[in-house]
């Protein structure tokens, strides 16, 4: 029986390697090359800003950053947690970092501590120090459960005990003051995984106290955080890289002297791979109706 | 235990932690308060510790599996056996290293907790001391357990070698010292004031003082053991572990994703229906709505379109969706609460029996 042929025949038979080496230039030649466009902006990231520069820095309150990410989450989260730890680090604003996901460990210590190095060479005469400006409290297991435990108690100083790094609470200048849920005054949870915001949002709060709730979330998981955004569960957003990177904007008119962070570049990278995608659906969508319009107008060849 | 039982076992404590949960949850409690008899806001934080060490014990279970079903593998050569091996190496060493990082973790915090303990035993001194006399006592306790500190820190002078290399301000080491010399004055200063004064109430600021520079010790410590415990083997080995091999490796795994969807769209995507036509029209404008080729290149009014799409679309449909699968969790939930769903206990018996009858 002799095969049927098409117009655009290639377009079927394009090798799957060929489209894998499309993305892997996609998105690398973004990244070497430190092309980057200015992202758009969002209402959602401006939403987020606006929570941070409405906190005072008189270091009574602190903000609590829930980091749920973990190596599958450096493309996007990692950018997020980036610039909200700049926001407040260059604010003097008292932040503590803590996870209910394991894989989030090693993140906690080393974003901070990177973003401190980069912000130091931009303005060598400030200096933010571990334990006054900003705390490890680490990985906590049993999910929701831990996150009723910090809801509920009347002294998390028991409750939590110690930092990342053996210290004791009370030996933690930052934590003198913070005692209970109400002593929080921003939160901030940082995610890609379904159903983790979900648990922070139904038990961290008590019978007349919630703090105010910002998220930032994979691409993926959008629409999820917008049913909370909608309803004004949380306050700000970021949604995906492009909110960070619309955040990186704010942050460069806030403070004019700061260099660019990677969150620009990311979200170019990953918005050429994007169109890409809607390319390669295209072309995949072409190929389908050249074969069905052939099919059409042709009559049938009669069997052989 | 007869397996009947068992099954009764579980289900009451499934019942009985079920119900805790539920009213904890529902019942407004105030602080320090009995409700219906019970002490619930007492004993929530013990409730949520043992829970904590349930799942600790999880993890012990879950070790005891891997080594059954992988250690099975390597010891008969099955096949994937290396694999197998691959796995238990890989959780053997990191485990070892996770360990030793641990141990040596903990020495280092010991090495400058003390001085925090002992800063609350200052307060505590002058708080709970009913006399002079007593408050002497402590404080010569007090200077006996600095002395041994002290000595200790001359035998172990490796303590403070590195630190002492520091290129920048004060070294470290030498700030220590500083530091500790500091305190045995003003404790030999307050000892002296404690031994002439009536009361100790004219003597609380040095009580405080003494009590902060012990923090201040506590603190210099911290430094120099940081500084040390920088060269430690295991940490290094731990560091290699997690930011050489976990967070690329995982990283990776994550990324692929990347290439699978450029495939899958490519040869799966296709517009054959109008429903299909309007999702992918849907897609196209919230992808270029996101991306900044979108409102660079095509029209400034696409993230609007896009949060348009999201907010009146997206979101009611999400909603309804999140709603249904709200109130399947909850029939679930309270089925698993009255042990109305089997039991995993149950497969295992049922396969227990069945083993036992092929054997016969």
């Amino acid at each position: 029986m002799s095969q049927r042929r098409y117009a655009l025949d290639f377009l079927d038979r394009l090798d799957q390697r060929i489209i894998y080496l499309f993305v892997a230039l996609a998105v690398g030649i973004p990244l070497i090359s430190g092309y980057s466009l200015p992202p758009t902006r969002m209402s959602t990231a401006q939403a987020f800003f606006d929570q941070i520069e409405k906190l005072s820095s008189t270091k009574d309150k602190l903000v609590l950053i829930s980091a749920d990410w973990g190596p599958g989450g450096v493309a996007e989260n990692r950018p997020q947690t980036e610039v909200a730890v700049e926001h407040l680090l260059r604010r003097r604003i008292p932040f503590a970092m803590i996870s209910t996901y394991a894989l989030a460990t090693p993140f906690l210590e080393s974003v901070p501590r990177e973003v401190i190095a980069r912000i130091e060479l931009e303005e060598p005469q400030q200096k933010w120090t571990y334990g006054v400006d900003w705390v490890n409290l680490g990985y906590r297991p049993n999910g929701f459960l831990m996150i009723q435990g910090l809801a509920k108690s009347q002294d998390l100083h028991k409750v939590l005990e110690v930092d990342a790094n053996g210290l004791q609470m009370g030996d933690i200048p930052l934590m003198a003051k913070v005692r209970t849920i109400r002593d929080v005054g921003l939160f901030i949870q940082i995610t890609g995984l379904v159903g983790v915001l979900n648990s922070w949002i139904q038990y961290f709060q008590t019978q007349d106290y919630r703090p105010p709730f910002v998220h930032g979330c994979t691409s993926i998981t959008i629409p999820e955080a917008y049913n909370f955004f909608a309803s004004s569960q949380i306050v700000g957003l970021f949604e995906g890289v492009a909110g960070a990177a619309s955040y990186e904007l704010l942050l460069n008119s806030a403070f004019p002297n700061r260099k660019p962070g990677e969150a620009v570049r990311n979200n170019t990278s990953i918005a050429v791979a994007q169109m890409l995608i809607i390319a390669l659906i295209i072309l995949g969508n072409v190929g389908s109706m050249t074969r069905w319009l052939t099919d059409r107008l042709r009559p049938s060849e009669p069997l052989s | 235990m007869t397996p009947n039982l068992k099954k009764k076992l579980i289900a009451l404590v499934t019942f009985l932690g079920g119900l805790y949960f539920f009213l904890v949850y529902v019942i407004p409690i105030p602080d320090e308060q009995l409700v219906l008899g019970f002490p619930f806001s007492t004993v929530h934080e013990q409730m949520i510790f043992a829970v904590q060490v349930v799942g600790i014990m999880a993890i012990g279970l879950g070790l005891i599996n891997i080594f059954q079903v992988h250690g099975g593998r390597i010891l008969y050569l099955r096949k994937d056996w290396l694999n197998s091996a691959a796995l238990i190496a890989g959780l053997c060493i990191t485990m070892f290293v996770q360990v030793q990082d641990l141990i040596t973790t903990e020495r280092t915090v010991q090495a400058w907790k003390q001085f925090s303990l002992l800063s609350q035993f200052v307060s505590a001194i002058a708080e709970e001391s009913q006399s002079t006399s007593i408050a002497e006592t402590r404080l010569l306790a007090l200077d006996e357990k600095l002395q041994g500190i002290g000595r200790k820190l001359n035998q172990e002078r490796h303590l403070l070698s590195v630190a002492s290399h520091e290129a920048f301000g004060t070294p470290p080491a030498a700030a220590f010292k500083g530091d500790l010399e500091r305190v045995e004055v003003q404790l030999a200063s307050l000892l002296e004031a404690v031994r002439t004064a009536p009361d100790l109430q004219n003597l609380k600021p040095q009580f405080v003082e003494l009590s902060t520079q012990l923090r201040v010790v506590g603190s210099s410590a911290q430094k120099v053991v940081t500084i040390n415990s920088k060269g430690n083997t295991w940490k290094n080995l731990s560091r290699v572990i997690q930011e050489g091999f976990f967070v690329p490796l995982g990283a990776s795994m994550f990324a692929l994703l990347a290439f699978y969807i450029a495939g899958a769209a490519y040869r799966a995507f296709r517009v054959r229906t109008l429903e299909a036509g309007l999702m992918m029209l849907a897609a196209l404008i919230v992808i270029l709505g996101q991306i900044p080729q979108g409102a660079a290149y095509i029209s400034e009014d696409l993230p609007g379109i896009r949060k348009w799409l999201l907010d009146n679309i997206s979101t009611p449909a999400f909603r309804a969706i999140s709603f249904g699968a709200a109130i399947a969790g909850l029939a679930m939930a309270v089925r698993m609460w009255l042990s109305l769903e089997r039991s995993p206990l149950e497969v295992d018996e049922k396969s227990t029996r069945d083993m036992r009858s092929a054997k016969e």
